[in-house]
């Protein structure tokens, strides 16, 4: 057993994956364990609370158990597809009425702290992490502050243009500039978007 | 989208990569994009930028019971030998029946105790579109010792008899130890279901064995695994 576990540790997400799809739990354990940190980072970002978070996550692994084969390697790696479900999840759940309304305060007290302060305090063990928290950070605060609001908090354009009282001209023109500038900062570093 | 519609899809692109697009705004340019598939590598370029956020947060350690959690219920939903998984829904179906495992979600959102686990909240709303069914579920409340504090506790009996316990504010349990579940027929305790003290409150367990009228459901903690007989004094009882 002990050695079937350690085997586990070896294997590729991808065959991982597809012993999950056969319906291995010890595999499906080995990517928990591998994918759920990132997982309930991304989760606890979005909803803002450990419960909320954790609830997220289960409900993503679940699916991912349930529906393994859905995963198709050449849309990325399968950390990608784990984030990619959470996000849409994330958002889903927080463009529910219920949810919206208990998280807009939130949101918007959480925002200072999407600031490089707190955030890079931490000690970052992952390269790649590294290297995309280093991109953002090249962002002026306007143009992070709208694509965070975007991306964890499930506003639309037009909702964060009436958020922050922005034309929405102006809101799209940030959102190109931020993405771009992040593409940018991989491209001239002659750096792959980690995926 | 008017023409080529390459305005207004440069002018939806950086949203649509950002999951920011409405409804329908994202359904207009996902049209668009079915129209001219030649720029389908283009939206998957910024997508890919996009998604970098989700490695941006500060890294935070889910608890260890969210994995105890989704290990327990992914090894109750399909052994690894078992090639095709059923979906939890099925299993519960062929256990309660269709109509009182309907009943129960019923009763579930009559009373307001709203937190199934995730699991069986999200199974439940598989079938709630299901015909309604006629028989109204009992629901009946659990009298809590003293020191068992603000703990409250409901049982909801299927048609069937077929019993759900639904508990909230359960006092804290050490490790190795787990709530059990008996079913009092006149003075013999038996075995009706465990549950454990890391679910989410308020937890939801459905009972492995039928009360009958008289009986009297009791809660106990005992060691994990369960016990034979009980090996604690009842923390809630309730009587059909």
């Amino acid at each position: 057993m002990a050695d079937r576990g350690k085997q586990y540790l070896l294997m590729a997400d991808e065959e991982l994956i597809s012993l999950a799809q056969a319906g291995s739990a010890e595999a499906f354990a080995a990517l928990y364990d591998r994918h759920s940190r990132s997982a309930y980072s991304l989760a606890y970002r979005m909803m803002g609370e450990k419960q909320s978070a954790e609830d997220l996550v289960q409900e993503v692994f679940l699916r991912m158990w349930r529906n393994s084969g859905s995963y198709r390697a050449d849309r990325g790696s399968v950390r990608t597809w784990v984030l990619s479900i959470v996000h849409n999840r994330g958002v889903d759940q927080l463009r529910s009425t219920a949810s919206r309304r208990r998280t807009q305060d939130k949101v918007q007290a959480a925002a200072p702290k999407s600031q490089p302060s707190e955030a890079f305090t931490e000690t970052w063990r992952n390269s790649q992490r590294d290297q995309v928290r280093d991109a953002l950070k090249t962002l002026p605060d306007e143009q992070l502050k709208i694509l965070e609001l975007a991306y964890f908090s499930g506003y639309t354009h037009v909702e964060i243009a009436s958020l922050l009282d922005l034309p929405l001209g102006t809101v799209k023109g940030r959102m190109r500039l931020g993405l771009r500038k992040v593409k940018d900062y991989f491209d001239t570093r002659d750096m792959t978007v980690p995926g | 989208m008017s023409d080529t519609g390459r305005g207004r899809f440069d002018e939806l692109l950086d949203a649509y990569a950002l999951g920011a697009l409405s409804d329908e705004e994202r359904r207009e340019f996902e049209k668009n994009l079915t129209e001219h598939p030649q720029r389908q590598a283009e939206v998957d370029d910024l997508v890919a930028v996009a998604g970098l956020m989700a490695l941006s947060p500060v890294e935070l350690e889910p608890s260890s019971g969210l994995r105890k959690r989704l290990m327990r219920t992914v090894r109750a939903s399909g052994a690894a030998s078992e090639p095709t998984r059923r979906p939890l829904f099925n299993r519960l179906r062929d256990l309660f029946g269709y109509q009182a495992l309907a009943a129960g979600a019923a009763a579930v959102a009559l009373i307001g105790l709203l937190s199934w686990n995730v699991l069986l909240q999200g199974e439940l709303q598989n079938f709630r579109s299901q015909p309604t069914v006629d028989a109204e579920p009992r629901v009946l409340e659990f009298q809590a010792v003293e020191s068992a504090g603000s703990a409250s506790g409901e049982l909801i009996v299927l048609e069937g008899q077929q019993g759900v316990l639904v508990a909230k504010d359960m006092p804290r349990i050490k490790e190795g130890q787990v709530w059990q579940i008996w079913v009092i027929e006149g003075d013999e305790p038996k075995p009706g279901g465990l549950f454990q003290p890391d679910q989410e409150d308020p937890v939801a367990a459905s009972m492995t064995r039928s009360p009958g009228e008289g009986d009297i459901v009791a809660i106990t903690v005992e060691p994990a695994g369960g016990s034979s007989a009980p090996t604690s004094d009842p923390i809630m009882t309730t009587q059909l």
